[in-house]
């Protein structure tokens, strides 16, 4: 008897954290879907009359406000960000974890790293992408978002390398495999589930990145991060809270989709990035 | 096989390590040399060298300190609250999570939005006429503070950013938890340990690695703060809000004194190395994960 | 040809020394087997045939040609390794053909092949499988495939018995052996045992340990008779043989005898203590009273078709192996103990180098 009230007790705990922690978008969801009217009527969580008018008027005010823009560019940097962490930071891991190289310093500097506040060298950056005309580009951008992800990438990859088993890279090397080739035939197949991992985490924190986004672009290359924030200044006096709210939706639609599909890999690469590190 | 493997080695290593000499090398030596230089936007290629008066300046300036305290206060509170919360929800609802891993990824959602996205959607919701956090505090207690005022901004700030990052306290204890052994757990109840006493003696003990380093990284990641509160509260917001993040970029762009910037840049960078040294010495005495 | 040689070989790991002047020989098709306890050497030994392990000091040639430098994948070594070593992400096809496709053969001379490989292995059902639906055998056996379609010219294996169960083993044994009558190439198989060693090669090499405070890892070297019947010194006496050779101490000056039987030998020059090695089979019971040495039965293991009788003596305790069963040795009964005729041992105890 005792037990089911404990268990009671759980579930209830369990649904007022995941309602608590996740308010935030649960709200604005909700007044994505109220009419303006509504929303400065009825500021609860009910939803009298739902509409998606926001939504398609988010996309009819294209030439004030382009979402697609926006979100283009935050799937272009990203994915350019994610893949180049991953491409540099493979063969690296692979190097520390089998030949020892770099192992003293690369390793130390990478964990460290995810430490330091990365506005120090968001400064110096703004200057010489100013000097070499990368300001305001996606692939600027997508250069920085590979930055902010190389650190946990190389580790994750650095102890997974180094937990396979080494007999199967031995018995490669036997069958006439190079490096290179070992890389492209064994190793990497037998490291398709922490690349993804890796891969996906790397997407959502890079589709994330705020402080870049606002001190590296301008307009042509600014991430729907920064956009949706345009939204809020844009409006001058009155915000269209509706309309506002559906952006902030379609802008955060990715990470949560990503979020609930590959929670399990998201998870454990957080875990052993936290651990490893 | 050592010879050609260091060289194949180092062949390995080179785009990455280019890359990172290009993007974090340089800037730090540029760093280095304007903090102590006079540069503004129009001489950037040729910076003044001025000796340490921009460190002085830096030093000097209430609004540094006020920042650096505001980061420290801020990213120890958030970081201890989320740590017990994480540890509480984590223990209290293994039960849970141990016949239905999904339901985890339902606390999860929460990291996946942008802070900055976070920060905007608390401008909504903490909105005196339209947001839903007023409306219902209206319906329960007849009132509500202003969130972002003086009085209570801290305190917003701290909630919200409690409130989004709580989940990955509750996901590194949680899965540390679940790693206890059951063998563990068995020995010591024949040994009469149960609830609490299990808890104190055998599960807190066995936690405490993964609760520093839960710890650690909220507390880096707090101290550094930049995105929520840029979109929630703004840059020069007033002092009581301002991190140490958001000192810098006001110094480079509201200002445009890039010495001053980069100089608290550097004195920052130095307070993280001595963040990182004292962790290393923490955990080093500790036995090795 | 495919004559492998050691020429003053030399590795150590860092400080420390794991194998010293190594000079061996491997004759062009034999089956040499490396015997020893573990931290011999042999593996290394092995290894450093594929070049997985570098040389260094000293020299080794494969075919005359000398491969330091070399990469694994320049050797044309196969290698079957203990723990399999399959590909898990490559099905069983995949995995015997891979070496062929590191070799840039064209597809349809890969596909001929592997199937070859298949059929003389028996996995022809398996090509389309992959390694974690496979049993502990079949993983071997793919192991092997993958070795043999290459048709090296020298045969590496690492232990490979060692991870299966008793059964198997001995199946898998005869499966090698099988495959020896088919491909006469260069064969080496490390194994820690001995009984692998005596029926499995052509010749047998057994290693020491050099933090034992030996000088060199390899003993002796040679057919097993003759390792058997005269081991060149102590280690190789001790080692080979199940239950170990009986050793009793001949303090110095004394002449060499059994008990009361004096054996004859008198070693010319030799200064120190000596021990005397009796191997268990060519010990006979004979009654109290009788010429030899005199003890108690302590203990009598019955194993079906011979009793291990352990005899306690005033120079230790030795074990005998009685197969004659109407003997009946008895625990507590007194007897003499009696060497057969010329099947003695005579070492020097400092050196452990066999004087007769």
């Amino acid at each position: 008897m005792r037990k089911t009230l404990v268990n009671t007790l759980r579930w209830l705990v369990f649904v007022a954290a995941v309602l608590v922690l996740n308010f935030p978008v649960i709200a604005t969801l909700v007044t994505s879907l109220k009419s303006e009217a509504e929303i400065m009527t009825n500021a609860s969580l009910f939803i009298e009359a739902p509409t998606l008018d926001n939504y398609a008027a988010v996309f009819a005010m294209a030439d004030r406000f382009d979402i697609l823009h926006f979100l283009t560019n935050s799937l272009v940097a990203s994915l350019i960000g994610s893949v180049l962490a991953i491409a540099l930071a493979f063969p690296a891991a692979y190097a520390m974890a089998r030949f020892g190289v770099g192992r003293s310093w690369l390793l130390p500097l990478a964990v460290n790293l995810r430490a330091v506040p990365l506005i120090i060298f968001a400064i110096p950056i703004y200057l010489m992408y100013q000097q070499v005309g990368l300001l305001d580009t996606r692939f600027g951008l997508a250069l920085i978002l590979c930055l902010v992800n190389v650190p946990l990438v190389l580790v994750l990859f650095a102890s997974s390398i180094a937990d396979l088993p080494l007999e199967i890279e031995e018995a490669g090397r036997v069958d006439g495999a190079g490096t290179l080739r070992l890389l492209i035939y064994v190793v990497a197949p037998m490291s398709l589930n922490v690349v993804a991992a890796s891969s996906v985490l790397a997407f959502i924190y890079s589709w994330n990145e705020f402080l870049f986004g606002l001190m590296l672009t301008t307009n042509n290359a600014t991430p729907v991060s920064v956009g949706a924030s345009f939204f809020f200044a844009a409006s001058g006096g009155g915000v269209r809270w509706g309309v506002a709210a559906a952006v902030m939706i379609l802008a955060t639609l990715p990470p949560l989709v990503l979020g609930l599909l590959m929670y399990r890999q998201i998870g454990r690469s957080m875990t052993a990035g936290a651990v490893k590190g | 096989m050592p010879r050609t493997s260091r060289f194949e080695g180092r062949l390995l290593i080179a785009p990455l390590t280019a890359f990172l000499i290009a993007l974090l090398g340089f800037p730090l030596v540029l760093d280095i040399i304007y903090s102590i230089s006079r540069v503004g936007f129009e001489n950037i290629r040729a910076p003044e060298p001025i000796g340490l008066s921009n460190y002085a300046k830096a030093v000097a300036d209430p609004e540094f300190w006020g920042a650096a305290w505001f980061s420290l206060r801020f990213g120890l509170i958030v970081s201890v609250i989320q740590v017990v919360a994480g540890l509480a929800l984590a223990v209290f609802l293994a039960p849970l999570f141990a016949k239905r891993p999904w339901l985890i990824a339902l606390l999860m959602l929460p990291m996946m939005v942008a802070p900055a996205l976070v920060g905007l959607m608390y401008r909504l919701i903490l909105h005196e006429f339209v947001g839903a956090v007023p409306y219902y505090l209206l319906e329960w207690y007849g009132d509500f503070p202003a969130f972002l005022g003086r009085d209570w901004a801290f305190t917003t700030l701290v909630t919200v950013e409690t409130l989004q990052w709580t989940p990955f306290a509750l996901l590194i204890l949680h899965s540390s938890y679940a790693a206890i052994s059951p063998d563990v757990r068995e020995a010591a109840a024949l040994d009469g340990a149960r609830g609490r006493r299990l808890f104190l003696n055998i599960d807190l003990p066995l936690m405490l690695p993964a609760i520093g380093i839960t710890f650690f990284i909220r507390f880096i990641d707090s101290f550094r703060v930049f995105d929520n509160l840029y979109t929630l509260v703004g840059p020069g917001a007033g002092g009581s809000t301002t991190s140490m993040s958001i000192y810098i970029y006001q110094a480079f762009f509201k200002v445009g004194d890039i010495g001053l910037a980069v100089a608290a840049s550097m004195l920052l960078l130095a307070a993280s190395f001595v963040v990182l040294w004292v962790i290393n010495g923490l955990t080093a005495r500790k036995a090795p994960l | 040809m495919a004559e492998i040689e050691f020429k003053s070989v030399a590795k150590s790991f860092g400080k420390v020394g794991v194998i010293a002047g190594l000079d061996l020989k491997v004759d062009d098709g034999e089956f040499i087997v490396f015997v020893g306890p573990s931290g011999c050497g042999k593996s290394t030994a092995l290894r450093m045939i594929a070049g997985l392990e570098e040389v260094t000091s000293g020299d080794i040639r494969i075919g005359g040609r000398s491969v330091s430098g070399l990469a694994p994948s320049d050797r044309n070594v196969a290698m079957v390794f203990q723990s399999y070593a399959l590909y898990p992400h490559m099905t069983v096809a995949g995995n015997i053909g891979f070496p062929l496709k590191m070799a840039g053969r064209p597809a349809s001379e890969i596909a001929e092949r592997v199937k070859e490989a298949a059929d003389i292995l028996d996995l022809g059902p398996y090509l389309g499988r992959r390694p974690a639906q496979l049993s502990g055998g079949q993983r071997q056996r793919v192991a092997l495939g993958r070795a043999i379609v290459r048709h090296p010219e020298v045969f590496l294996f690492d232990e490979p018995l060692s991870n299966l169960d008793a059964d198997l083993r001995v199946s898998m044994r005869g499966e090698i052996m099988r495959l020896r009558e088919r491909i006469r190439a260069t064969m080496i198989y490390v194994t820690h045992d001995q009984t692998e060693a005596m029926t499995m090669g052509d010749r047998i090499a057994v290693f020491a340990p050099l933090k034992d405070g030996h000088g060199q890892n390899l003993m002796q070297v040679g057919k097993p008779e003759e390792l058997y019947e005269r081991p060149a010194n102590l280690f190789v006496a001790r080692f080979l043989g199940s239950p170990k050779m009986n050793m009793i101490e001949i303090a110095e000056g004394q002449a060499p005898a059994f008990g009361t039987l004096d054996l004859g030998v008198r070693p010319a020059g030799h200064s120190g203590k000596l021990l005397l090695g009796v191997r268990p089979e060519d010990i006979r019971i004979a009654d109290a009273g009788e010429p030899g040495l005199a003890g108690r039965i302590r203990l009598v293991e019955a194993l079906g078709a011979e009793y291990y009788v352990h005899v306690e003596t005033a120079t230790g305790e030795l074990i005998a192996r009685v197969m004659d069963k109407r003997l009946r040795p008895t625990s507590g009964d007194t007897v003499a103990l009696q060497p057969a005729p010329g099947a003695f041992h005579l070492f020097d105890e400092a050196t452990g180098i066999r004087i007769a």
